[in-house]
């Protein structure tokens, strides 16, 4: 008889979750993605200033480390949809995408470097912003680098006529 | 009054003693291959991600880099899982009616994260930098293999400890410098210079790790 209580409190604990059964299977799928949060109001986050003066005109000027940094920035993020020439003829676009004009017509070969560094920053038509994923110098680098892609295609063309 | 041990009894006693440590050494033994296995550290093995993303696709066929998504790679401790903007860059008209993207437009709709899935995560108390080791030649494909040719993404190294001390004893005949998929490396050492010599005492110390 005494036994009762202690056996009905066991009982109840044997209900108990222990914390362990929602646990995920694999233990090294740990997410930690950190949520967006918005900056407050009136405030500025760190490095606003210098992101402001790298993103300013003229930017960098070109050097052959710049260009390589350029190519390099290009090949990752432009070639997809623009292709390795800017013809505008990525991988991407042949799974449709719609194809984006290529860099060799008159209008973007007369734009100024501040125009290529606007549409990457805020995108144009179809194509997202790319400010999150390519920071202000590089903007510029990929800048002078489509440039030197119009020149090469305009001297080939020049050449060949 | 009766004998109290059969005859036999002495027999069975010898095989018991023999066989309680052989028995002891092999689940031993067996423990120890286990935990050492491939297996034990979930190698191949896939984590459920919300959406049935294919690197072999994106990465493979269709040749991204992987810096299109994992932007923090070279330059921050964490590579990081791409924003649901950053799919939407072409996922807005490419599949833009897919049942399958439903997570990726509820994302962007709610601005909520899309929770990837990492299956290279490292415990906490072992501290990892992308960038550190990115900068200094050390490949994606040396510690994630091949994962162009991954229909799901899984773990393809241990990233046990043991692993990771067998390029920290000695790097530089581990880095595969001149077949790097990352040019970046190559390019910040001053032409024809072997990467900076590595500082094995430091590579090796407990607190470059475990901070």
């Amino acid at each position: 008889m005494r036994l009762i209580a202690p056996m009905l409190a066991l009982a109840a604990l044997a209900a108990c979750d222990s914390g362990t059964e929602s646990r995920e299977e694999a233990a090294s799928t740990r997410a930690v993605q950190r949520e967006h949060t918005a900056i407050p109001y009136g405030t500025a986050s760190r490095g606003t200033a210098a992101r402001a003066a790298a993103l300013a005109s003229p930017g960098s000027s070109a050097t052959p480390e710049l260009l390589d940094r350029g190519r390099e920035r290009f090949l990752i993020f432009c070639s997809p949809c623009h292709g390795a020439s800017g013809r505008g003829d990525g991988l991407v676009v042949s799974r449709g995408f719609p194809a984006p004009p290529s860099y060799h017509q008159e209008r973007l070969r007369g734009a100024p470097f501040e125009h290529i560094v606007s549409v990457i920053t805020n995108g144009t038509g179809l194509m997202h912003s790319y400010a999150d994923r390519v920071p202000p110098e590089d903007r510029w680098a990929v800048a002078h680098y489509v440039r030197s892609l119009q020149r090469t295609e305009a001297q080939t063309a020049g050449a060949s006529e | 009054m009766a004998q109290l041990f059969s005859r036999r009894a002495t027999t069975i006693f010898r095989v018991v003693l023999t066989l309680t440590p052989l028995a002891a050494a092999a689940g031993g033994g067996l423990t120890y291959a286990w935990l050492r296995s491939d297996a034990a550290w979930g190698v191949g093995k896939p984590a459920p991600q919300p959406i049935p993303f294919r690197h072999d696709l994106h990465a493979g066929v269709l040749k991204i880099d992987c810096r299109y998504c994992h932007t923090g790679a070279e330059r921050a401790a964490d590579a990081g899982m791409p924003s649901a903007q950053t799919c939407m860059t072409c996922h807005s008209q490419i599949w833009a009616g897919a049942s399958v993207l439903e997570p990726l437009r509820t994302a962007l709709a709610l601005d909520t994260p899309l929770r990837w899935r990492s299956v290279s995560r490292l415990p906490d108390f072992a501290y990892f930098h992308h960038g550190a080791h990115v900068s200094k030649g050390v490949t994606c494909a040396t510690c994630h293999g091949r994962v162009e040719e991954m229909p799901k993404t899984v773990k393809a190294r241990t990233l046990s400890m043991g692993w990771c001390l067998e390029c920290h004893r000695d790097p530089g005949s581990r880095l595969p410098l001149h077949t790097a998929v990352l040019a970046t490396a190559e390019k910040k050492q001053p032409s024809g210079q072997a990467p900076r010599a590595h500082d094995t005492s430091l590579l090796m110390s407990c607190s470059t790790c475990h901070r």
